[in-house]
């Protein structure tokens, strides 16, 4: 917003400035005009006015011509410029030639004798637009813009006249500083056209280089004002010379007479502005270090950008802002302007930003008390174009003559790829750190005194002494003999160590090279990186004593398996007593698919002494060692109890008791049956087991009703009902354990159904392919839980 | 009225449980939800033995969460029915899944617990009513 402000006031003021040129040559037409002719003033702006639509031409210009052709062309003394007699050459003046008579008509005569109309026209222009010259730069590039480059001219320079009767270059353009500070001084006797004309008085002209090649045959290398054809004009003013300026055209260049006239009277002004301006009037001593070429030089040469200011006073002599004289080649700031854009501005204009912030006040300070202002690292801020742009910079300002050198250097780039790098050292507890054999200090990144736990006195480095003393007693010989070994012609080192109290030791690992110097043996330097690598350790530790703990009880857990899988297969093959014509038995033990799980599930077929067979299977609660004991037990009671010849209901009534007595913590299912083969009978109880299924010859399966009979070892006076089932042959009888039918998130009764199915689809008349297929239909093994089978088919 | 809950048991990847715990009415609630197992068993183990270190004591296992239960949770039902009465209190059962009723037909255990259609109607503990 402010800056929107100072662009649009400054606009308006170089428009008043435009404004109040043309205003006063229009007025002095009006003036010429109605003199003339007779008449008032406004009747001359008419016919001003009316030349100037009639001819379609700008009414400034029209006015200018008026007054070209109507005036002498005066030098700003108003005095017209009387000849000097030893100066033969062109600076013919036009008051020599009658003016037009009085009453003539208002058209100007032809142009014989008299400047060029366009000519005349800018003679004026550039005569107000240099009166506002403040410099003798200034002077010279105003000269060039407005009056010298509508002819062609592509290099100016203006010099002055030293005591001595060297010329002193003072201002120029289109010349490089780097010339111009070669020529800046010429001695009188050197051979130039600038020379020439200075000491002669008169134009010197050369037309081309050949020309010139011939007229000063001693003038090495490339002329000081570039271009095919040159003109070195004399400079004078009260009479005497003051200087000379020299012209280059980039093309050949034959001047008309008109053109001769007009730029003698432009030598007459200059020589007046530039008296004006005081360059000439005083001594060297005053001049500004910043027209000497050879100091433009110097700064061009530099990397960063070099502002001289210069001091604004108030009438009071205090230095209220301060104007940018000179930017050098590097010049690029905030906003993107470079020299061109910002010299002859102020600083208030340029650096809104600067003012708020507080900086320009310091820069005032350096002007007002001459104390050098040097800041750290800072963020500036301008508004360009609407946005804001920033800029992290580090700005020097140092007082000069009457005003401030300032120079900066923008380091965004570099700060930031430093803050991350210290960023990610910090995050990886990582640290650089470089030695040099013989010194006493290690050069490292900040993050290097704090793994060591030393603190960082910002040096950017550590005493080696103050490391060492960081590690751990034990491990300072380690490290001493791996930096021995680096010394002497080891490659690449890692070594790890701790630091750290007792308490609270932190391990670090240093990775370590030795850069060798040329004879290829004693290293020159030892650099590395090291890192806190304490988190890793300690996780390694546990995840091995994990380790270590999992394997203890994945042994111990193999080894009960294998114990209970060796257990059950003792007890299955036990004996089964001598075989019974007419019954086919089989059987089928299928562990736990998850050996955890191996659990109680057992079975039991047994031939008794009075023909009948004992059949049984049963489940224990609990899984592993405790339950195949608890199984064995059982199985081992119900066979002695069986030998009694007790019938099936008080087996398990009995079991229950004894169960219920020895307060095991386990409970037991189970059926328990005995089949006489003579009556194909078979008497049968059960202990909160699943009952049997039977199948009938023709392929009719149906589950068995279950008779009352609680689980053992829940209560002491369970009673258990008997149940009878009479048998043809043909028929099988399955017995089965919860594992076969029962499946996480399944129902037991769609296992039931499934078990009756299989039976029922199972045709032939193998006992053991019927046992095989009944498991397949089920999908044994059962992952959670023992699976068993016993089959009896009669036949 | 006063309600916890206990923690989920079972080791990583197994059958979860999950045992709420509401005493009020002078008697312990303990709702059971998910699978009641070997490996999940724990839980209700510790609701039970807090429960029992209170008597006389009735327990409501309100089982309405239950989809799955084996001899182990049979076993800690039947251990705590004993410490429970011994002390003149009782473990009484709510709002069996028809899984849990199966069971209790199967191993004849319904024979041996009170069986309620629903906790409320297991009526308030021996410490009266409110």
């Amino acid at each position: 917003m402010l800056q929107a402000t100072v662009d649009r006031l400054r606009a308006e003021v170089e428009g008043l400035q435009t404004a109040m040129r043309t205003r006063a040559v229009i007025e002095q037409a009006k003036g010429m005009l109605a003199e003339r002719e007779g008449g008032t003033p406004d009747q001359a702006f008419d016919r001003l006015v009316q030349l100037s639509q009639d001819t379609n031409r700008k009414l400034v210009d029209i006015a200018a011509e008026v007054v070209g052709v109507a005036a002498p062309l005066r030098d700003r003394a108003g005095e017209p410029d009387r000849p000097d007699p030893a100066t033969p050459a062109a600076a013919t003046q036009p008051e020599e030639r009658p003016g037009p008579a009085p009453g003539s008509d208002a058209a100007p005569p032809p142009g014989e004798g008299l400047p060029a109309r366009g000519l005349a026209a800018r003679y004026h222009l550039a005569a107000a637009a240099m009166a506002s010259a403040g410099s003798t730069e200034d002077l010279a590039r105003l000269l060039h813009d407005t009056a010298l480059a509508p002819l062609g001219v592509t290099a100016a320079v203006l010099a002055l006249l030293e005591p001595d009767g060297a010329l002193r270059l003072v201002g120029s353009h289109g010349v490089s500083a780097h010339r111009l500070s070669q020529w800046q001084r010429i001695p009188p006797v050197t051979a130039l056209p600038l020379t020439e004309a200075a000491q002669s008085g008169t134009a010197v002209w050369v037309a081309t280089r050949k020309d010139f090649a011939a007229r000063y045959p001693d003038v090495p290398g490339e002329d000081l004002v570039p271009g095919r054809t040159v003109c070195a004009l004399p400079l004078r003013t009260g009479g005497r010379v003051i200087g000379a300026m020299k012209l280059g055209w980039a093309e050949e260049y034959r001047p008309d007479p008109e053109a001769e006239r007009y730029l003698a009277a432009l030598a007459a002004l200059c020589a007046a502005e530039l008296e004006r301006i005081g360059a000439g009037a005083a001594g060297p001593g005053r001049a500004a270090p910043v027209a000497e070429p050879w100091f433009r030089a110097v700064l061009d040469a530099l990397l960063d950008p070099v502002l001289i200011l210069g001091a604004v006073r108030d009438p009071g002599g205090g230095v209220t802002d301060l104007r940018v004289e000179h930017a050098n080649a590097a010049t690029v700031d905030l906003a993107g302007r470079t020299a061109d854009d910002m010299v002859g501005r102020r600083v208030t204009e340029l650096y809104p930003g600067m003012v708020a912030s507080g900086t320009f006040g310091r820069l005032l300070d350096v002007a007002a008390t001459g104390a050098p202002y040097e800041g750290g690292a800072e963020r500036f801020e301008e508004v360009v174009d609407g946005a804001v742009r920033a800029s992290e910079m580090t700005l020097h300002a140092t007082p000069f003559l009457d005003g401030v050198l300032v120079s900066w250097r923008a380091h965004d780039e570099r700060d930031r790829r430093e803050t991350q790098l210290a960023q990610a050292q910090r995050l990886a507890r990582l640290g650089t750190w470089s030695w040099e054999p013989g010194s006493t200090r290690l050069t490292c990144s900040p993050e290097v005194p704090r793994l060591l736990g030393l603190p960082d006195d910002g040096s950017g480095g550590i005493g080696l002494a103050q490391a060492l003393a960081a590690v751990v007693p034990g491990d300072r010989d380690g490290v001493r003999a791996a930096a021995a070994g680096l010394l002497a012609g080891a490659a690449d080192t890692t070594l790890e160590f701790r630091v750290g109290q007792e308490a609270e030791t932190r391990s670090l690992r240093v990775l370590a090279t030795a850069v060798r110097g040329l004879d290829r043996s004693a290293a020159v330097a030892v650099r590395g990186v090291v890192q806190d690598v304490t988190g890793r350790r300690r996780a390694e530790q546990a995840l091995a004593g994990t380790r270590t703990r999992l394997a203890e009880q994945r042994r111990r857990a193999d080894t009960e398996h294998r114990a209970v899988l060796a257990l059950q297969r003792a007890l299955m093959d036990a004996p089964a007593g001598p075989p019974t014509p007419g019954l086919h038995t089989a059987a089928r033990y299928l562990p736990a698919g998850r050996g955890s799980k191996v659990g109680g599930d057992w079975w039991d077929v047994l031939a008794l002494p009075d023909g009948t067979v004992l059949v049984v299977v049963g489940d224990v609660s609990g899984h592993g060692l405790p339950a195949a004991a608890g199984m064995a037990n059982l199985r081992h009671a119900l066979r002695g109890l069986a030998y009694t010849g007790a019938p099936p209901e008080e087996l398990l009534a009995r079991l229950n008791r004894m169960l219920c007595h020895e307060r095991g913590n386990y409970t037991a299912t189970a059926v328990c049956g005995r089949l006489d083969p003579a009556t194909l009978t078979l008497d049968w109880a059960r202990a909160g087991h699943l009952p049997p299924v039977v199948t009938r010859g023709g392929g009719e399966a149906r589950l068995l009703e279950m008779p009352d009979g609680m689980l053992l070892g829940a209560v002491p006076g369970a009673r258990y009902r008997p149940a009878r089932l009479r048998l043809e042959p043909g028929d099988t009888l399955l017995l089965y354990t919860d594992g076969l039918v029962e499946r996480r998130g399944g129902d037991l009764g769609e296992g039931v159904h499934r078990l009756v199915e299989a039976l029922r689809d199972y045709r032939a008349d193998d006992i053991e392919g019927c046992l095989d297929h009944v498991l397949r239909r089920l999908g044994a093994p059962n992952p959670l839980d023992d699976t068993c089978l016993v089959g009896l088919r009669l036949t | 009225m006063d309600a916890d809950t206990a923690a989920r048991g079972g080791p990583a990847g197994a059958d979860q449980l999950t045992v709420s715990v509401d005493r009020s009415a002078g008697r312990w609630v303990l709702a059971l939800a998910g699978e009641l197992d070997h490996d999940s068993a724990e839980p209700f183990r510790v609701a039970l033995d807090g429960a029992l270190r209170d008597p006389p004591v009735l327990v409501v296992v309100d089982c309405s969460g239950l989809s799955f239960c084996d001899s182990t949770g049979l076993n800690l039902l039947l251990r705590a029915r004993l410490s429970a009465q011994a002390e003149g209190g009782e473990v009484v059962l709510a709002a069996p899944t028809p899984m849990v009723r199966r069971m209790l037909e199967i191993t004849g255990a319904g024979e041996i617990f009170r069986v309620f259609e629903s906790a409320a109607e297991a009526g308030p503990g021996p410490g009266g009513g409110g």
